[in-house]
């Protein structure tokens, strides 16, 4: 196991550096740059000033230069500065980062309880006005974009009904307070959240029906145990196997997630910092992004498949 | 007299799937003293299975319902109790082991871990007792260093071994009476006899009754005292193993009998297979299952369902000729 942890990181360093070369090369083909984000080109001194800028921020190098430059300073631990306010992107990932894990850390808790509760449920009375229920709900989860969603639980829940705050992630002014934040959380969490309860539950609802129809779990009713442990210890215990790898593979698509609710919702993580980014064509903060979401989905993969093995002795043992 | 350990009375069973009605189990009555062994045998779908899961109270609903019928268990109705109490008896009063080791374990779970969770719960032992009264077990049952592999997974295990630890497992409570239902079919041929005489010797050890469930007429006939025959739902016939192979008195049986190769003491001995196709479960149980299939049919057969007739002592048949099938069928071989 320890041999195989070693062999996937050791694999995943070619990739990373495949991701950022591509990204790097493909970021500089967006039209206009950093210097033209900043600077009005209306006035007549216009031009040398974005010459010197450039030249400042060694936009006027070739791009595989910048590349090197860029791998170099990596190589010492640093990501570079932001073009446009000059902090260390290591430093404003660490300030945006905490926001961020706060909505897809409770997100991914809603999604996972809901999901796989309502999953079991919905399996365990299949045919049931429930299970259609949930069914229905399923597919409309699905169907839904985050986007929309988070713009329905606003009208409704801010607009209508005036409970919740719709923006930010805390009220403005005021001292920070965790009730205070958490209360702004709700909207955006649930917004991220939803969708991936419905596929969540659909996947455990089709995990556990297959399952269930198992010899061993006839088996383990002859003995005479009671539905309950029949359920929980030999139902779910493998019904929830494959149900972990979707979660695993869920974890990329929710920091992707994360981004369009963090712009509508104005929350102050790293997805906003990312579209703030491109708006400003500030690369050094880009690539930081980009490299901290390859790290993330090559992260999850692995915690993937080392739950995968904690759960399943046959791939425990190989 | 004393009662049967076991008296299954007019039991029948169906499936209501996609709006038909499948009749499993038709009207099946039969009774098993302890510590002797039978044998239902029958061909697939006959209805073998859910007969005894119907015993063991089993049938998920939906698709299925027990819809009549008393099963005497110990003097108790089965079928009257509560499923809480009907909890108590599965796996400790009666014990089931099934056809396939590698699917009928548990795969994430420890063999030990799957052993103790019914001795605990029956018996009320502690874990460590349990654990013990496991690894006694799988040594009963000829598993090699019970104590290094009771925490090992059923996949670490070879299909005979697995076959033993079903064993040991359903053994654990000391049953009063063991269902197998087609124990052997799923393993290798050198080890099916291995299985069949294990369950046999811990029978006599154990003193526990058995009931075998095969397709196989030939390889159960050595090792119990009768054969309960199903066909189509139906008991067709009822007999000890002798009297069974002396004079079989339902057609099906004849047919099965005549399927075996090479029968020491039955002199036509040759290959025969049934011709025609399983009864359709569908059709509803008020004729002869049989008739379509049979060369010796009548019209009232295609009439009327014939009833469990005593034809000798000990001696149960659904046949309408079963009295004169013995000089019909010598008078068909002649000619
Ligand atoms: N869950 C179910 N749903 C619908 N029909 C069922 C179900 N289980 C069994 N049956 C029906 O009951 C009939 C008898 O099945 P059973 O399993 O008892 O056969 P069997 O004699 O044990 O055959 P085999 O030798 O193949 O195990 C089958 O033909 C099938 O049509
Ligand atoms: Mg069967």
């Amino acid at each position: 196991m320890f041999n195989y942890i070693l062999r996937r990181l050791l694999v995943s360093i070619p990739i990373l550096i495949g991701i950022t070369v591509i990204v790097f090369f493909i970021a500089s083909q967006m039209p206009g740059d950093a210097v033209l984000a900043m600077i009005s080109t209306d006035t007549p001194q216009a031009e040398d000033l974005v010459k010197l800028r450039r030249g400042q921020l060694g936009l006027d190098l070739p791009i595989y230069e910048q590349y090197g430059r860029w791998v170099g300073q990596l190589l010492h631990g640093n990501l570079g500065f932001s073009f446009q306010s000059g902090e260390s992107v290591i430093s404003v990932i660490a300030a945006r980062l905490p926001a961020t894990l706060e909505l897809m850390g409770v997100a991914l808790i809603i999604a996972i309880i809901l999901g796989v509760f309502l999953g079991v449920v919905s399996a365990l009375k299949q045919y049931s006005w429930l299970d259609y229920s949930f069914t229905f709900f399923g597919f409309a989860g699905i169907s839904i974009p985050d986007f929309f969603l988070g713009m329905v639980l606003v009208y409704v829940f801010s607009i209508e009904l005036g409970l919740l705050p719709s923006s930010g992630i805390s009220t403005a002014g005021n001292a920070f307070s965790l009730s205070d934040n958490l209360r702004h959380l709700i909207l955006p969490a649930f917004a991220l959240g939803l969708a991936r309860t419905a596929s969540f539950m659909r996947y455990t609802r089709a995990s556990v029906l297959e399952v269930m129809n198992n010899d061993y779990v006839r088996t383990a009713r002859a003995k005479g145990l009671g539905e309950r442990l029949v359920t929980t210890r030999h139902i779910l215990r493998n019904a929830l196997i494959p149900v972990v790898t979707v979660i695993g593979i869920t974890l990329p698509t929710l920091f992707g997630g994360a981004v369009i609710i963090e712009v509508i919702f104005q929350w102050a993580g790293i997805g906003l910092m990312f579209i703030n980014a491109v708006t400003g064509r500030d690369s050094p903060v880009i690539m930081g992004y980009v490299l901290l979401s390859a790290v993330i989905v090559l992260a999850s993969n692995l915690i993937t498949d080392i739950m995968y093995s904690v759960l399943d002795p046959r791939i425990r043992y190989d | 007299m004393t009662s049967p350990l076991l008296n299954v009375q007019n039991l029948v069973t169906r499936f209501y799937s996609d709006g038909a009605v499948i009749h499993a189990v038709n009207d099946v009555s039969f009774s098993l003293n302890a510590g002797e062994s039978m044998a239902i045998v029958g061909e697939s779908g006959s209805g073998k299975s859910v007969t005894v899961m119907s015993i063991m109270r089993l049938i998920r609903h939906p698709p299925g319902r027990i819809e009549g019928g008393k099963v005497f268990f110990e003097g108790q109705d089965l079928l009257a109790i509560s499923e809480d109490e009907m909890r108590k008896i599965r796996g400790n009063r009666i014990a089931m082991i099934f056809q396939d080791p590698m699917t009928s374990l548990n795969p994430v779970l420890s063999i030990g871990l799957q052993m103790t969770e019914s001795i605990q719960l029956h018996l009320g032992l502690s874990l460590k007792e349990a654990r013990e009264k496991a690894i006694k077990m799988l040594s009963l049952v000829g598993l090699p260093k019970p104590q290094e592999r009771i925490d090992d997974f059923p996949f670490q295990f070879s299909g005979g071994q697995r076959q033993r630890v079903m064993i040991a497992m359903a053994l654990s409570c000391n049953p009063t009476l063991l269902i197998a239902d087609e124990p052997t079919t799923a393993l290798d041929v050198t080890v099916q006899a291995q299985i069949i005489e294990l369950i046999q010797g811990l029978q006599q050890k154990l003193g526990m009754a058995v009931i075998w469930i095969s397709h196989n007429l030939a390889m159960v006939a050595g090792v119990v005292n009768k054969v309960a025959v199903m066909y189509g739902g139906h008991l067709v016939e009822q007999a000890p193993v002798d009297a069974l192979y002396e004079q079989p008195r339902h057609p099906y049986t004849l047919g099965l009998l005549n399927a075996i190769p090479k029968l020491e003491g039955r002199a036509q001995g040759r290959l025969v297979a049934i011709d025609g196709m399983p009864p359709d479960l569908r059709r509803e149980p008020d004729t002869c299952p049989f008739a379509p299939r049979c060369i010796y049919a009548l019209d009232k057969c295609r009439e009327a369902l014939p009833p469990l007739t005593q034809s000798a002592p000990g001696q149960l048949s659904r046949c309408w000729r079963s009295d004169e099938l013995d000089q019909i069928a010598n008078k068909v071989e002649l000619s």
